[in-house]
């Protein structure tokens, strides 16, 4: 189960507030990826959330255990 | 394996990715597999040069649909849209190319990357041969052998079946000063060491910095390599992949023992692994000659893909179930 769009811990990941050890390769470039965009003012952090969120919607039993680690 | 082996997969039609030298990548007949020129691997005995025999990943008891697609520096963002979804890419490209160029330039932009992994590497020589013959890929299906292409073969996988596209990279970020450069390149004159401009080769030499040592940007986690091919205090540096604006990087910490390091984050577990590739710089600058890395086995090649264009690392591919 992905864990909620409302929570705060997907906008924290993005905005570099949390910092876990996140293990998966294709979950760390898509995450630096949203990162610089934001950072470069190419998409708001909402919206960065809601993909990240999205994201992992479709790569649940890949990322199961980052998620896990993120939302303790 | 040697050609007449790899004659008999492809005429069971077998689905294949091919890696070997350009005089027996001509002597395989054409079927239902990519490939790319390269003389160096790891096999089951540690790392070789081998100009007879041939690397074979085979995915046919792993997939279930197979396409095979040739990208030129035109159509090569529909690559994108050619994967299949819930299975994985291998792509193969021309080392030195201006196709390389693009991909590794342009790559990190392209909409839903990260959706479906892109598995591959760059293509080459033996390294007595630069500058006398080119690295080439192969489209097995019709036979073309290509200097500025790059192939991909697309595959689809059973529904309770999923892809995990992982990298081995022994390398991290030194403590030393953060590098950032004004434009995307595979060269620079100039970087900014802290935020201050200076001449890149001057740096690199009056710190005496070792050149075997790849500068690292730190992905959110993922330590991604850009390698130093050549220190010229007129031309500037050249990379073996493009170092990128708004990225920072560091030198990287040195590795004492890079066999022994290796053993030790490998996963104990690669009996799912179905192809990974390492580098042709670790391969030299570990001395990789003779020596195993675990278990892992595969072409030792001109640049890595695990998504985008990587140095100095392994990549790897497992198949899991979901």
């Amino acid at each position: 189960m992905i864990p909620d769009i409302n929570r705060p811990e997907w906008e924290d990941l993005i905005s570099g507030q949390i910092t876990p050890k996140i293990t998966s390769l294709s979950f760390q470039l898509k995450l630096n990826n949203l990162k610089l965009s934001v950072s470069l003012k190419k998409i708001d952090l909402k919206s960065a959330a809601n993909d990240l969120h999205k994201y992992c919607i479709a790569q649940e039993k890949l990322y199961q255990k980052d998620l896990n680690l993120i939302f303790k | 394996m040697p050609v007449s082996e790899v004659n008999a997969l492809v005429a069971a039609k077998r689905v294949l990715v091919l890696a070997g030298n350009e005089n027996v990548l001509k002597q395989i007949s054409k079927g239902s597999w990519i490939g790319g020129t390269i003389p160096y691997f790891m096999n089951d005995s540690g790392g070789c040069i081998d100009k007879e025999r041939v690397f074979v990943t085979d995915f046919t008891d792993v997939i279930t649909e197979f396409k095979i697609c040739d990208y030129n520096t035109a159509n090569l963002p529909s690559l994108i849209n050619d994967r299949r979804s819930g299975g994985f890419s291998w792509l193969v490209v021309p080392g030195f190319s201006q196709i390389h160029y693009k991909f590794a330039l342009e790559v990190s932009s392209y909409p839903d990357l990260f959706d479906i992994p892109v598995m591959g590497w760059i293509t080459g020589v033996d390294l007595s041969e630069l500058g006398k013959n080119s690295p080439k890929t192969v489209n097995g299906l019709t036979g073309t052998f290509y200097e500025n292409s790059a192939v991909a073969i697309h595959l689809s996988l059973p529904d309770n079946k999923y892809p995990n596209l992982e990298i081995i990279n022994l390398f991290e970020q030194g403590s030393g000063d953060i590098l950032t450069f004004n434009e995307d390149g595979f060269s620079a004159k100039e970087c900014l060491v802290n935020g201050k401009s200076m001449n890149f080769a001057n740096y690199i030499i009056q710190n005496n910095i070792d050149t075997r040592l790849p500068l690292v940007a730190d992905y959110s986690g993922a330590m991604i390599n850009i390698s130093i091919q050549s220190v010229d205090q007129e031309k500037g540096i050249a990379f073996y992949a493009p170092v990128l604006k708004n990225i920072e990087y560091k030198i990287a910490k040195p590795v004492d023992n890079y066999i022994k390091a290796f053993n030790q984050v490998i996963p104990s577990e690669t009996s799912k692994v179905i192809g990974s590739c390492n580098c042709i710089l670790n391969y030299l600058y570990s001395e990789l000659e003779g020596k195993k890395t675990g278990n892992l086995t595969g072409p030792i090649t001109f640049g890595e893909i695990a998504y985008v264009l990587v140095n100095q690392t392994m990549v790897f591919m497992t198949i899991e179930d979901k």
